[in-house]
């Protein structure tokens, strides 16, 4: 084995003294690398709320399919009540467009029945439905935020 | 020389003022430049050693490293035309400005009214489509010719990241303009960061750790595409991206030089370096006849110490490879110059949130990839990219044969295996993309088939399974790894190729195939 490169003996003392000095420059290192690492995260989510307010019940009679442009929503309206699907392709987030009887994704080529349920192409999910809810001054205000199971209707 | 300085001086104050001032250009120069004319080969080696911009490269260089077909000069060109993009970079952030109100507009003036703007736009973009090309065939070349052997296993995997960071560049640089393409490229490309989420959706592990949505919002700062994303990605292409490859390129070029220089073969018969200029100096041998005995500390040939001038057949850098680095240089800047006053770089309309293009075409480096994102958003968008590049990583440290380093195919076997898995890749993509086109795949055959069969069975991942199965035959038949490396790497070449030309020529409106790109229906 080769030689000690000092034989300078560690001292209870001097182990003490440099070791919180090398302790606390390590905590206060992990502490500002863990802060610089966490701060490209941003905590607040900025953008659009995701309501929206769509109008009355009445303006939504059994037949009609209304795409609100802005907010990337289909709402549908039947016997049963008034839904909302999404027009977000779960795929990589193209605009759906509407058919005759389907929606069709531009960019990859998936498509979905009018319930948006997948029926070929790469989305891997189907498109996402959305809750409705009245106002108390009795508007129906679809929220974006708040999912809901396909199938989900607000009821007449 | 110094003498003659002090001496000249006449004797009064002002008489040396006013001799000084004669003499100031030439100290000028003098104190800049310690070396004369490059005429010795001393001086031409201290032009090189003694310059901060030359001297990470090496004095002299073998005659070999000169031949024009050997490198073609892709390393050179890769580095010139960043080098192009860089300056041209730099003009354009003066009008450019980062933000979804501004970027559109602030693109149409660089193109109107900004004198000059609309050239160095297209030398820009014309310059990142040579980077792309030179550096997939700078790498090729190197793969081909066994370069990532003996001492070079390291570079071949800082080439890797350069390769990775050229692509980087090139993506976050056409979404800046804000226009229809860049939109719906961050609109896929954020997706595609987000798209583990497709196995840990499959796997219901979504609520514990969500994997895409850290990457979404790492990546545009948001859940939703807005000024955040704009301003990152603005960040990455200006700023951190290209800092990151300057570190890597000045690593990969000073590793070229500590590995020995660019590779050879070991034996170089005079028809190799045929055309090149020789050394004056190499047919000459100083000779020292021993004056005194000395104690045996090596053996050696002969009996006395021999010096030849040059025996490694080596040739001075200055000016020999300096010239020809510097054509190469001039030659892709020349051919981005032409291209940029016959062809414009596109502008589409400004970004529309609402409406995708149809069909929305990613830049042709991009297009392979978007074919097999097609068919799954995380195996094409990240499993296969990150199975190639640990593939390609892999290749120096499983072929550690030392022999065959310097020579394009190795051998005649490596020649014909070559073309021979170039044939096998071009059949087995053309199949899989026609019976893909004409019968779908696996959710037209078993509508209820779970999300995750198709994210790691699809035509994608098949392709995979197929090349991977091809070589491993290939090591097995002819009892070599890096005639098996040949065949992989061939076949993922030619792969890339013809998706990328598929995705070009036969990809429609919602992705359908046509034919031809005029068959498309109007809008």
């Amino acid at each position: 084995m080769s030689a000690k490169l000092t034989n300078e003996e560690i001292t209870r003392r001097g182990f003490l003294g440099w070791g919180f000095a090398v302790l606390a420059g390590m905590v206060s290192f992990a502490i500002f690398v863990l802060s610089t690492l966490r701060m490209p995260l941003p905590s607040l989510l900025p953008g659009k709320s995701g309501r929206f307010r769509i109008g009355r019940k009445a303006d939504f009679p059994p037949g009609t399919a209304r795409y609100f442009e802005e907010e990337q929503t289909y709402v549908f309206a039947d016997t049963d009540g008034v839904f909302a699907i999404s027009a977000v392709c779960t795929h990589l987030g193209c605009i759906v467009g509407k058919e005759e009887r389907q929606f069709v994704c531009p960019c990859h080529g998936s498509y979905y029945d009018l319930s948006g349920k997948v029926k070929s192409g790469p989305a891997p999910k189907n498109l996402q439905w959305f809750k409705i809810v009245k106002t108390p001054g009795g508007r129906l205000v679809v929220e974006r935020s708040k999912r809901v199971a396909p199938g989900t209707k607000y009821l007449v | 020389m110094k003498q003659e300085r002090e001496t000249s001086a006449p004797g009064s104050a002002i008489g040396q003022y006013l001799s000084n001032l004669k003499q100031l250009p030439g100290n000028l120069r003098r104190s800049m430049i310690r070396h004369g004319a490059a005429e010795t080969s001393r001086a031409r080696a201290q032009a090189v050693f003694s310059n901060i911009f030359l001297h990470v490269h090496s004095v002299k260089v073998h005659r070999f490293s000169l031949r024009w077909s050997y490198t073609f000069g892709l390393g050179v060109m890769s580095a010139g035309a960043f080098f192009i993009l860089s300056l041209t970079g730099l003009l354009l952030m003066l009008y450019y400005e980062p933000s979804t109100q501004n970027a559109y507009s602030s693109m149409k003036d660089i193109i109107y009214i900004v004198p000059s703007g609309r050239l160095v736009r297209n030398v820009h973009r014309w310059g990142a489509h040579i980077m792309v090309i030179c550096v997939f065939l700078h790498m090729a070349r190197v793969f081909y010719t066994g370069s990532y052997k003996r001492g070079r296993e390291f570079n071949w995997l800082v080439g890797l990241v350069l390769l990775v960071l050229t692509l980087a560049l090139s993506f976050t640089g056409y979404l800046l303009p804000w226009d229809q393409l860049a939109y719906w490229a961050v609109t896929i490309g954020t997706n595609i960061a987000s798209s583990p989420q497709e196995v840990t959706d499959a796997l219901g592990l979504t609520d514990q750790i969500d994997v895409g949505a850290l990457m979404r919002h790492l990546l545009i700062g948001s859940d939703q595409i807005g000024n955040n994303a704009l301003v990152r990605f603005y960040f990455l292409h200006c700023i951190f991206l290209p800092m990151l490859l300057v570190m890597f390129v000045a690593v990969h070029i000073w590793r070229v030089r500590k590995d020995g220089g660019l590779s050879r073969p070991d034996d170089i018969g005079p028809e190799l370096l045929e055309g090149i200029p020789k050394d004056a100096m190499a047919e000459k041998t100083f000779a020292q006849k021993s004056v005194k005995t000395y104690s045996l500390v090596a053996v050696v040939k002969g009996s006395h110490p021999e010096n030849s001038g040059a025996p490694e057949d080596t040739i001075d850098a200055m000016p020999h490879a300096f010239v020809r680095e510097f054509a190469a240089f001039m030659l892709i800047l020349a051919v981005a110059v032409v291209l940029s006053y016959f062809s414009d770089a596109p502008l589409k309309e400004p970004a529309n949130p609402s409406v995708p293009e149809n069909p929305a075409k990613a830049p042709w480096y991009f297009l392979g990839l978007q074919e097999l994102v097609g068919y799954s958003a995380f195996m094409g968008g990240i499993g296969i990219p990150t199975i190639a590049l640990i593939g390609l990583g892999l290749i120096p440290y499983l072929d550690r044969d030392r022999n065959g380093i310097g020579i394009w195919f190795e051998n005649q076997q490596g020649r014909s295996v070559a073309f021979v898995s170039s044939i096998f890749s071009f059949v087995t993509c053309v199949a899989i993309l026609a019976l893909t086109v004409n019968f779908g795949w696996l959710r037209n055959w078993y509508p209820d088939v779970p999300q995750i069969v198709i994210t790691f069975v699809n035509p994608g991942t098949l392709l995979v399974g197929v090349f991977a199965a091809w070589s491993l035959l290939t090591i097995k038949k002819f009892d070599s790894i890096r005639i098996g490396a040949i065949a992989l790497f061939t076949c993922f070449f030619v792969a890339f190729i013809i998706l990328t030309y598929f995705a070009t020529v036969h990809r429609g409106p919602n992705w359908q195939f046509y034919w031809w790109p005029s068959l498309w229906p109007g809008h």
